[in-house]
């Protein structure tokens, strides 16, 4: 976030009703790809799967101002909850979905009581978070009951719909393309409501907020179990989609990284923002690693060369420029 | 579970743990002049075993002699990036700071990554076979090393922030940066030196370990998250704290690996951290929060 | 689809007109036509995942020299002849020891048109990509992977060659018990100490499982990350037990590691056994660690040392690579042998016909200390077994049972007391 004037730019709404209108055109288009363009469709997927977590993470961290370093966290409660639930208990991913999002939104909101309550900011709460991840991770390591280091290998069942099991990419295509939509508008509309300007009021400043009678503890707790349950979403269809869920891909730190990069990216604290940011950073690290062949992880290195080139010029990410854009266009003076 | 097991984990994680004080000397010292929360610090840190690495394997030097051309080169890579990545946004909300550091991180691993592939080194040196044995308890040399370098270097940096003027300068710019500036210290300056001595801090830790921790673009991540636990456990900006931290970092952890099964043991400095940040964010040794 | 002469990079209109141009042609050709449709492909495409990067490179560089080695015997040999001579072509990818890479790598060689897979070193990565595999329809001969499970899920597409960790882990306990009858040692306790991945344990769950009919009994599993750079704690555990033999299994990189440790802390024992050891069974083992390494036993697959076969494999992979074949390196080196002399039966590159093709697999011919090479109905080589090796004068000698061994044992080990 920026300092300054700019910062009335992104109080209240990023998107306005007619720019809504041209990206649920965008969407509609979306719906013919996989009969024009199939062989995109698994990194359509994984673009989709990451803007719904990165998504997450802006209610948490873009709107309410409480970055997380450790959003892997959620990721990893989605995943291992629905995948722990079918293998252990048969129960179908469909139900499992909704039980791993209000699990993971009661850990989100537990690690909240205890960082909001002690008043933990800024790179303290980044910490905790990370914290918190780890430990998830090396409880999930060391414990024979859900995987171990081996993981959960989901059994092949084939194309059984009832079981979240498809042959073909195409359900998995359309399941993240509309729950992406759905993270869009359950953000869209809330940038409007009360309680986004609530989130953002305790972002820009927390003691004039309470000052107004803006319970900023509670409206966190509330942003951290929104927060929370859309990236577990994410983390249950990605597990049905690989079929095979470890430790590190889930809990790991740089799962934690690779979602928040999206919105940062992107845009901070707007509801496009995390869709752009994975737009651009999923292709990227599909490209380069195959450009770069010998070692695939090497994409990271652009990860990290864009992430401090945004910072220092870009800090509202690439919406600051499309709303810079935007503005110039209709004359408006920033 | 027989006493002499038992002891001989104590002095193990007593060694290590002198290396995270250096390690955590070096985080505090960013920390604790500029604000700034330097999630590359771990990066730094395989970069000094690199050097090690590759001094040890094309020229033949002696690692520990090696330890004279970690110091200048790291010292010189944390001013660059201090000069040229963080001076920029010193004013700007610490998240951002925050990540950058963390890009910086993801940048240097990964550019290992590239040049030098992902592959475990391990040097092979003479010193790796040379144990000390009283009954039935093992120490390795190397490991007595490694703590008898961090140790040198700890009191060296304490001696620099004391007696020299550099030293004055850097506390005077931490602790009141505008007083500072007014009787014209140039306080850009002094950042850009002291993150180039907590670099190098960092840099002299990754050549005392590289006889014998295997060298790999990550092995940073380990170190990073374990310096941050010690510097917030001793307090952040506290000297005093990060050293005994570091020590009781480096024990807890072993103590942990003797009781809990293998993938578990880091989970005792998680847990303190966590307690730390909620109970006593100040840490043992701080002062001011 | 199996169809392999399709390209990549075709779009979907100019293989519709292809099918309608090829359709018209068969309506009015007639009889003589199908013979040119199915022409027999120059070139058949055979893929490998290995961990070619990252914490396993060694191991995964070796597996693969391994089996381009074999692709390039049976091409100079003259192909496979019942496909007029087509040659095998080499596909390779690396699983960077990521299961989630592997997913990726499988999709990617499945895509380019590859008839069948071979990999992948780790049982967690082969579990993940034999499921993709099955998934896909593409047939998958194991290289190295010791967990049971991998040829347990009733899949039609999978096959292994190599002993599955029931075998292997009883192979090893057995031979140690007849050495231990042998040499009247009285040794009774076994520590244990393993990888956490399924590689591991599953080894060190079957051993526990089977010592007590063989009148021993493991009393301590302690498990370590084989990405760990410390295992002092860990051997330490080993070796407050007190056991009358110390078991390891363990990668290559990881299992140098632990030994070395186990050394530097004065580990006694009547014997270091390994069970499917990745470095105690391997000549760079000996290279990297010395002398201390004389007398470590392992309980390990093997190709046969008595064989002339064998003989003529190892010295070709050195003439090549100017150093010895691995043990597992000898399973990458059989899988395309497996795969040739299936699709010699089956006639055709059709990926269906070749799995049932390799399903009906009995070559007496190979490198191995076993009868023949049969699959079971799950995929898994009936008849495969372990031997045990020990490092004696700086050499790997096969030393047990009676009928393989090329030296006597000496057990118990003098210099671990």
């Amino acid at each position: 976030m920026s300092a300054g004037a700019d910062k009335k730019r992104y109080l209240g709404r990023s998107l306005g009703p007619r720019a809504w209108m041209c990206v649920l055109s965008g969407v509609v288009v979306l719906h013919f790809l996989p009969w024009f363009w199939p062989s995109v469709i698994h990194t359509m997927i994984m673009i989709f799967l990451f803007a719904i977590m990165g998504q997450g993470w802006n209610v948490l961290s873009g709107y309410a101002g409480q970055f997380s370093f450790g959003h892997s966290l959620f990721f990893g409660m989605g995943a291992y909850t629905s995948s722990l639930l079918y293998i252990k208990g048969g129960l179908t991913p469909w139900l499992g979905l909704p039980v791993a999002m209000a699990l993971s939104a009661l850990v989100g909101v537990f690690v909240g009581f205890l960082s909001f309550r002690y008043e933990l900011k800024g790179p303290f709460f980044a910490l905790i978070m990370l914290a918190f991840a780890e430990i998830f991770h090396i409880i999930a390591m060391g414990w024979e009951w859900v995987g171990g280091a081996r993981g959960i290998l989901i059994p092949l069942q084939g194309d059984v719909w009832t079981l979240m099991q498809f042959t073909s990419k195409r359900p998995f295509y359309f399941l993240s393309l509309w729950l992406t939509v759905g993270s869009l508008y359950l953000v869209w509309k809330m940038e409007g409501t009360r309680m986004g300007l609530y989130f953002q009021a305790a972002r820009e400043d927390q003691d004039a907020a309470e000052a107004l009678g803006v319970n900023s503890f509670r409206y966190r707790q509330i942003a951290m179990a929104i927060s929370a349950a859309m990236t577990a979403a994410g983390g249950t269809v990605y597990a049905q989609y690989l079929l095979y869920i470890d430790p590190d891909t889930t809990f790991g730190v740089l799962n934690s990284v690779e979602i928040m990069l999206r919105p940062i990216i992107g845009g901070p604290g707007t509801v496009l923002g995390p869709l752009l940011g994975s737009l651009v950073l999923t292709p990227l690290s599909e490209v380069t690693r195959i450009a770069l062949q010998a070692y695939s992880g090497a994409y990271l290195m652009f990860y990290g060369a864009i992430l401090v080139a945004v910072i220092i010029f870009l800090p509202d990410g690439l919406m600051g420029l499309v709303q810079g854009a935007a503005n110039r266009l209709r004359g408006r003076k920033s | 579970m027989n006493t002499s097991f038992i002891f001989q984990s104590l002095i193990n994680g007593l060694l290590i743990g002198g290396v995270y004080s250096l390690v955590a000397i070096g985080l505090n010292m960013i920390f604790g002049v500029m604000k700034i929360v330097n999630f590359a610090h771990g990066s730094l840190m395989m970069v000094g075993m690199y050097v090690c690495y590759w001094a040890v394997r094309l020229a033949g030097i002696d690692p520990y002699l090696s330890i004279l051309l970690t110091v200048p080169l790291l010292f010189v890579l944390g001013a660059v990036l201090q000069r040229f990545l963080i001076n920029p946004i010193i004013n700007a909300p610490e998240h951002n700071q925050l990540l950058l550091t963390l890009g910086v991180s993801l940048f240097l691993e990964n550019l290992a990554v590239f040049l030098w592939s992902p592959d475990y080194r391990v040097l092979q040196t003479g010193y790796a076979q040379i144990n000390f044995y009283f009954g039935d308890i093992s120490i390795s040399l190397v490991r007595v090393l490694a703590f008898l370098i961090s140790m040198v270097g700890t009191v060296l940096l304490y001696l620099l922030l004391t007696k020299s003027d550099l030293g004055k300068a850097i506390r005077a710019a931490s602790e009141q940066p505008v007083g500072a500036m007014i009787v014209g210290i140039n306080v850009r300056r002094i950042y850009v030196a002291s993150f180039g001595i907590g670099a190098a801090c960092a840099g002299v830790a990754g050549a005392a370990v590289a006889p014998f921790f295997p060298v790999y673009p990550t092995v940073g991540g380990l170190f990073v998250i374990t310096a941050f636990v010690v510097v917030v456990l001793g307090g952040m900006g506290s000297f005093i704290g990060a050293f005994f931290g570091g020590l009781i970092i480096g024990v807890a952890e072993s103590m942990g690996a003797v009781f809990l099964p293998a993938a578990m043991k880091s989970l005792v400095s998680f847990v303190i951290f966590i307690l730390i940040l909620l109970f006593k964010p100040s840490g043992l040794f701080g002062g001011k929060s | 689809m199996s169809d392999v002469t399709r390209k990549t990079g075709q779009t979907r209109r100019e293989f519709l007109k292809t099918v309608a141009v090829a359709g018209g042609a068969v309506a009015v050709g007639g009889l003589g036509f199908p013979a040119v449709l199915r022409a027999n492909p120059k070139e058949i495409l055979i893929g490998q995942i290995h961990p070619l990067s990252g914490f396993l490179a060694f191991d995964g560089q070796e597996l693969s020299d391994g089996f381009k080695l074999a692709v390039d015997e049976i091409n100079a040999a003259g192909g496979i002849k019942s496909l007029d001579g087509a040659k095998l072509k080499v596909l390779t990818g690396d699983s960077e020891g990521k299961p989630q890479v592997a997913i990726r790598e499988v999709e990617r060689l499945y895509e380019a048109g590859a008839v069948a897979i071979v990999g992948c070193y780790q049982s967690a990565v082969t579990l993940v990509a034999t499921q993709i595999a099955e998934k896909l329809k593409v047939p998958f001969v194991v290289s190295v992977a010791v967990a049971d499970s991998v040829t347990e899920r009733g899949f039609k597409y999978t096959f292994r060659v190599q002993p599955n960790a029931l075998q292997m882990s009883r192979d090893t306990v057995r031979y140690l018990s007849e050495l231990i009858k042998a040499s009247k040692s009285g040794a009774q306790t076994i520590a244990y100490l393993h990888d956490d991945t399924d590689f591991g344990s599953s080894l060190s769950s079957h051993v526990t499982k089977f010592a007590p009919e063989y009148g021993l009994k493991v009393i301590e599993d302690v498990p370590y990350s084989p990405r760990a750079a410390d295992v002092t704690t860990e051997v330490g555990k080993i070796k407050a037990a007190g056991a009358d033999i110390v078991m390891d299994t363990g990668y290559f990189g990881d299992g140098v590691r632990v030994y070395k440790t186990m050394r530097d802390v004065r580990l006694k024992a009547q014997a270091i056994v390994g069970c499917g050891n990745g470095a105690f069974s391997h000549p760079k083992f000996i290279e990297e660690l010395g002398g201390i390494t004389e007398n470590i036993l392992d309980g390990n697959y093997k190709a046969n040392p008595l064989s002339a076969m064998t003989k003529k494999a190892f010295q070709h992979y050195k003439e090549v690579y100017g150093r010895e074949m691995g043990a597992s390196t000898v399973f990458a080196y059989i899988a395309p042998y497996v795969i040739a002399d299936a699709l010699e039966r089956a006639g055709t590159a059709d990926r269906a016909a070749l799995r049932d093709a390799l399903a009906n697999t009995n070559i007496t011919e190979h490198i191995l200390p076993q009868g023949p090479i049969v699959f079971d109905e799950n995929g898994q080589n009936k008849n495969a077994s372990a031997a045990m090796m020990q490092i004696q004068g700086g050499e790997i000698k096969v030393v047990w049972p009676k009928e393989y061994a090329e030296a006597g044992p000496v057990f118990p080990v003098p210099e671990l007391a």
